[in-house]
């Protein structure tokens, strides 16, 4: 589904990825740990085409298309997510309505008509049902100021109205007490089918144990140092970074 | 108005007659009007009938203008509006001197009409005067700059507050050409309050600048200050805002924010905010300056939107912002007709800064 090859990406002159490489196939579940620096958030960002950085070399194929040419919004319209860090908050647009333009954009790329206000509100009810995740005052709400993890709940919903076929969350689980990030592992489960693929990006194994990955890679300098299965989350726990590469 | 002490006026002046208090060129033409004790005089008039009101004023330097005064404890429903219309090429300096009688509650809504090929140098001058626990709020839109190119508009509003009074200013400006606005306040009565916002449009060749100056010399006053700018194209924005609290200003609370977005490569936005404290009392600053392709734009991207669409609402909501809880919706219709759809057009053919 997802091919990286050679990858090497700078900022500003500077180096972050080096001939990073890494192939995601359908329905599984990848998960990219690694230290502060390493270049985990730069590919994320990379993968989604930011112009801040700058492709040096290397490919990235997605259903075997090159998609370096093509604008954030063309890689989003064949199927690709990617759940911010931090994600920005537009201001005196509510949430519902960013929703409904986002939703309405994918039905237009895809031929489909576009919801009414009505359509919208009951698609939006049958999938907040779905996932089990509530955004009680939130939807209707214009300002700023939004609490992290008000932010990621905000990204997963955005997760299952889109419905991705590869979503890439950064750092999803940052922030988050407890009982949240249980919460939003539930609900990215439940968006979980054979067809679709999920890329987590974290620090910390506590996501790793509620949602499982297939695979998992270590990152250090800007490279995949080490791949492996869930071992690899134990070793870190014991060892640190620094005991892998 | 939310609450009337005294007189409650649902007729505003001249409002029979049509219209808004007009000033031609520069010189308020109509006849001197009264109704409801509110009086309205060509300047020259007002000298010989109020010359103790104007007693402050250099005769020979304020010819032509408006005199305009509301009793106290007089409310008018409706804005009173008074409208710069400039006909032809020359230079102007109107003054317009505004008396609030304590108590009184009112608001006026100040306009401006240019010739659209005109090249001329217009400077309104605009005094009010507030008496103990007036309220007056002021708008200005001067939207229809976004299509004076040639032209210089330069508007000057001074304010002297008195105990209680409390003002309200918002302005708007969409300048092609030369604007620059000066707002001076002076709290200069215990409790005084001043709230000011602004939208700032400046496009093409433009230059617009802005300076303001808030000055707490009385007890317990509070002031605000929430300007914002788009700068488009080659044009340039300057904002600069003094807070000063003088050693009389004790317990006073002042805030400024100043934000703006800049479309363009070769667009320019100046802030510089300046604070000068020397008694004991609450002051706060903050201005940001961001480029249109941020990480807003990129998020709204990777959802989905096209560039164009993810620049639409990205401005829109920058703009909305200013008018969230805000009353005077016309000067947001002005914004949206004489801004936001010019630019929208002109962005579809030009690619924004990255």
């Amino acid at each position: 589904m997802l091919k990286i090859e050679n990858l090497i990406v700078t900022r500003d002159n500077k180096k972050l990825l080096q001939n990073f490489s890494l192939t995601i196939g359908q329905g599984q579940i990848h998960a990219i740990m690694g230290p502060n620096g390493a270049g985990k958030s730069t590919l994320a960002k990379a993968i989604f085409g930011h112009p801040a950085y700058k492709i040096e070399s290397g490919q990235i194929l997605f259903d075997g298309v090159d998609i370096l040419k093509k604008e954030p919004s063309e890689r989003a319209a064949m199927g690709l997510f990617l759940g911010f860090q931090a994600p920005p908050e537009i201001p005196s647009v509510s949430l519902q309505e960013l929703l409904k333009a986002f939703v309405n954009c994918k039905r237009k790329a895809q031929n489909q008509a576009e919801f009414d206000e009505k359509e919208f509100c009951e698609f939006l009810e049958t999938k907040l049902n779905a996932i089990g995740l509530k955004l009680p005052r939130l939807l209707t709400h214009h300002g700023r100021d939004f609490s992290g993890g008000e932010k990621k709940r905000f990204e997963v919903i955005q997760m299952a109205l889109l419905e991705p076929r590869l979503a890439l969350l950064d750092e999803i689980d940052s922030g988050l007490d407890v009982d949240s990030l249980k919460e939003i592992a539930r609900s990215i489960k439940k968006t979980r089918n054979k067809e679709n693929s999920l890329l987590l990006i974290t620090h910390y194994r506590r996501l790793l144990d509620e949602i499982r990955p297939d695979f998992v890679h270590i990152m250090v300098g800007g490279q995949i140092v080490k791949s492996g299965g869930f071992e690899l989350v134990n070793i870190v726990e014991s060892t640190g970074y620094e005991g892998i590469a | 108005m939310k609450k009337c002490v005294g007189t409650l006026l649902q007729q505003p002046l001249l409002k029979k007659e049509g219209g808004a208090l007009m000033l031609v060129d520069g010189t308020f033409q109509q006849k001197s009007c009264q109704e409801g004790n509110i009086i309205a005089l060509p300047l020259e008039e007002a000298f010989s009938s109020y010359g103790s009101l104007l007693q402050c004023v250099e005769k020979t330097e304020a010819k032509n203008g408006l005199f305009l005064y509301v009793p106290p404890k007089v409310c008018l429903e409706e804005p009173l509006e008074i409208e710069h219309l400039v006909t032809h090429n020359g230079q102007f300096f109107p003054k317009i001197f505004v008396f609030a009688g304590n108590e009184s509650r009112f608001s006026i809504l100040l306009k401006a009409s240019f010739p659209q090929h005109g090249s001329f140098l217009y400077h309104s001058s605009c005094e009010l005067h507030l008496g103990d626990a007036s309220h007056v709020s002021l708008s200005e839109d001067f939207s229809a700059l976004s299509k004076q190119n040639k032209g210089a508009f330069f508007d000057t509003i001074h304010v002297r507050q008195q105990a209680g009074s409390h003002f309200s200013f918002f302005g708007l400006s969409c300048a092609t050409g030369e604007f620059r606005s000066r707002l001076h306040i002076e709290l200069a009565g215990a409790g005084a309050e001043a709230a000011l916002k602004g939208f700032f449009a400046a496009s093409r060749h433009g230059k617009s600048y802005l300076e303001t100056e808030v000055v707490h010399s009385a007890p317990s006053t509070k002031s605000s200050q929430y300007f914002k700018e788009i700068v488009s194209d080659r044009a340039l924005h300057s904002f600069l805002g003094k807070i000063r609290i003088t050693k009389e200003g004790a317990n006073s609370e002042a805030s400024q924010i100043n934000r703006s977005l800049i479309l363009h490569d070769g667009a320019r936005a100046i802030a510089k905010p300046i604070l000068e404290i020397l008694s004991d009392a609450k002051a706060s600053h903050g201005a940001t300056t961001n480029y249109l392709y941020g990480e807003e734009l990129f998020y709204l991207m990777c959802r989905g939107l096209s560039e164009k669409e993810a620049q639409r609402l990205v401005i829109q909501g920058f703009c909305e912002e200013m008018f969230q809880g805000e009353e005077r919706k016309e000067l947001k219709k002005s914004l949206f007709s004489c801004f936001f759809k010019p630019l929208m057009a002109n962005v579809r053919n030009k690619r924004l800064k990255r």
